[in-house]
């Protein structure tokens, strides 16, 4: 064996040359078993502060892992379905139709005529072939196109 | 409490004494720091958080444990005295008077001399010379190969021979 210990390192105490050193490790020894402190004490103590790391429903931690994880994931996905809702209601579009009914209470308000409508070939296209009622107020009012059919 | 908690405590209750020793050499020779260490440690393994898992001898994975917690308690003392230094509130520490007196000369000249020496070197010394370890353990609680013990073993104990040159025996 390559570093196999030597004679020497394996009782330190054949080397006649380390016998102050071992001699100052001895009284460093019988010093530090003196102060030692009481296992039982500190092992009561040990046994006091696992009792308290154990009790249920202290913290997060205290949770067992297949628990926590569930818990954890049901929290992340309340979240994220939280924030998602919020996020669409923020953005989605929404028609402001009190704006004409705002336009029509100010100013004096006609309801468009044929002729704005007729000018898109669409339009035309309702009026030659089906029973098209022109634009009314209620369109603009409410947002409702059913009048485009009558 | 069941029967393998108990036989655990029976182990570690047999080198009590020297983990003691072991956990103040680990936390550069103070006595209360020391006692706390091994409570982590007692807890750590008591609680399951370190497992023996019969690799090496009891008293290697033990020391190894304890290297371990003094290690992480060390590194929170220094991150905590550092935020303290940052906002000028320096931690006041007075000298235990008993601990002072009952320290004895040879102890103070051998924790003096050690001081000299690298961590590593230090922690050689202590596990061969107090804890009656070969070479090849102490690497094992350190977790380095032996032949980088033993030239730890080697380079510090040529060190500490110099510097005890001058002491006699009382």
């Amino acid at each position: 064996m390559i570093f196999g210990p030597r004679k020497e390192e394996h009782d330190p105490a054949s080397c006649m040359h380390d016998q102050k050193i071992i001699r100052l490790f001895h009284a460093q020894k019988a010093h530090y078993a003196n102060r030692a402190p009481d296992f039982s004490k500190l092992t009561a103590g040990t046994r006091r502060r696992v009792t308290n790391r154990s009790r249920p429903g202290q913290a997060l931690s205290a949770i067992p892992g297949g628990k926590r994880a569930v818990a954890f994931g049901t929290g992340l996905i309340l979240l994220l379905a939280g924030s998602l809702v919020i996020q669409q209601r923020m953005l989605a579009p929404q028609t402001d139709y009190g704006m004409y009914t705002q336009a029509r209470n100010i100013v004096s308000w006609h309801a468009p005529s044929d002729s704005l409508f007729l000018a898109n070939p669409q339009f035309r296209y309702l009026k030659d072939y089906m029973d098209w009622q022109g634009p009314t107020n209620e369109l603009f009012t409410t947002g409702i196109r059913g009048s485009l059919g009558g | 409490m069941n029967d393998s908690q108990v036989h655990l405590e029976h182990k570690l209750q047999q080198h009590h004494q020297a983990s003691y020793g072991w956990a103040v050499a680990c936390c550069r020779y103070d006595y209360e720091q020391g006692a706390e260490v091994l409570q982590t440690a007692y807890l750590k393994i008591l609680e399951g958080r370190a497992v023996f898992n019969g690799r090496s001898s009891f008293k290697t994975w033990l020391f190894s444990v304890i290297r371990n917690t003094a290690r992480d308690q060390l590194r929170k003392e220094q991150i905590r005295s550092v935020v303290l230094s940052t906002l000028r509130l320096e931690p006041v520490t007075y000298p235990d008077p008993d601990e002072e007196m009952s320290r004895s000369l040879e102890v103070d000249r051998l924790v003096a001399a050690l001081s000299s020496l690298s961590k590593r070197q230090q922690e050689v010394l202590h596990l061969v010379f107090y804890q009656d370890l070969t070479i090849q353990e102490a690497g094992h609680v350190l977790g380095i190969s032996p032949g980088s013990a033993a030239r730890h073993y080697a380079r510090g104990k040529a060190i500490l021979r110099d510097k005890l040159a001058d002491w006699s025996e009382p």
